[in-house]
């Protein structure tokens, strides 16, 4: 929705009623004095923090990046030492359980060679020689 | 440096870019965050339209201009300080009459201005600006100060065209009546 003062302002009017010009120009002045009245100056201290602020956030995320490197490699250097401690406790455990299961277990003993044996070796070393 | 280097520069983090872009767009961001908010305290809002626009440039990928893209971000920025004011009821150094006389270019029209800057005080300026709402000023500004197009102003506020033609209309004619005083502002 628009009317003949939004187009004269729009610049779409080219010729605008008397009744209507002043109060048009009138508008436009207190705009200009608007303008004027908002114009902004960005301090030396504001570049200072916007920058600081960037510059803290790239060593954050540098800072934070290298925390977790250090912490993966260091859950992964736990989880070796775990695993070696884990390996020679198995390792402690098979021979331990070894040992008592030949400890327990009696065991077949070599049979005395019988006396009959005994000479026939003997027989057969004299045929020999 | 055109704007499409300016956005590269951006995303690589370059601080020429960044410089560049603080200089040039500082001084916009703040006349909007001040006409919007009504108030001369604007240094957090702009720090914080910066915090988002470096934040969020990796993500921008030139649909729209530059300067439709950060209009948005003040005009969310600038909202979510109106929700934390309401909230908390803050107090702020709103238009002041300390401020320095302004300063604008002379032009074919002077002599208006001149007019309208004796009968009307800084003071009386003011109080006519806050009794437009936010949205209203944001308007006014948009497109009388900034001199917008209707299509960017729809963009930028995600309303169809007569929509903002509407709206605009109705925020002038507020201001008109302000002016001519019928509206309890002298």
């Amino acid at each position: 929705m628009k009317d003949l003062f939004d187009e004269y302002l729009d610049g779409d009017a080219m010729e605008v009623p008397s009744e209507l010009e002043g109060e048009v120009e009138r508008y436009r002045a207190f705009i200009k004095i608007y303008a004027a009245r908002i114009t902004y100056r960005p301090s030396e201290r504001l570049y200072r923090n916007v920058f600081k602020r960037r510059k803290f956030k790239t060593k954050l995320v540098l800072g934070f990046a290298i925390a977790m490197a250090a912490l993966v490699v260091g859950i992964f250097g736990f989880w070796r030492i775990m695993d070696s401690l884990t390996v020679q406790k198995e390792y402690a455990q098979v021979v331990e359980s070894a040992i008592e299961k030949f400890s327990s277990q009696p065991m077949e003993l070599p049979k005395p060679v019988a006396e009959k044996d005994f000479l026939n070796i003997i027989g057969f070393v004299s045929d020999v020689y | 440096m055109n704007e499409e280097r300016l956005i590269q520069g951006l995303k690589k983090s370059d601080k020429e870019a960044f410089e560049r872009f603080f200089y040039e767009y500082a001084p916009r961001i703040g006349s909007i965050a001040k006409s919007y908010l009504g108030t001369d305290d604007v240094d957090d809002i702009v720090q914080e339209v910066f915090i988002h626009v470096l934040k969020g440039i990796k993500r921008f990928r030139g649909e729209s201009k530059l300067s439709t893209w950060l209009y948005r971000i003040i005009i969310n920025v600038c909202n979510d300080f109106l929700k934390k004011r309401k909230r908390h009821r803050e107090e702020l150094v709103d238009f002041g009459d300390e401020e320095e006389p302004p300063y604008f270019e002379p032009a074919s029209n002077t002599d208006v201005v001149k007019e309208v800057l004796e009968e009307l005080s800084m003071d009386a300026m003011n109080r006519i600006m806050k009794k437009l709402s936010p949205s209203d000023r944001l308007l006014i500004t948009m497109r009388d100060v900034d001199g917008l197009s209707y299509e960017e102003m729809a963009n930028i506020l995600g309303v169809p065209i007569g929509t903002v033609k509407s709206r605009l209309h109705y925020a002038r004619g507020k201001l008109r009546k302000l002016l001519q005083g019928k509206d309890g502002a002298k």
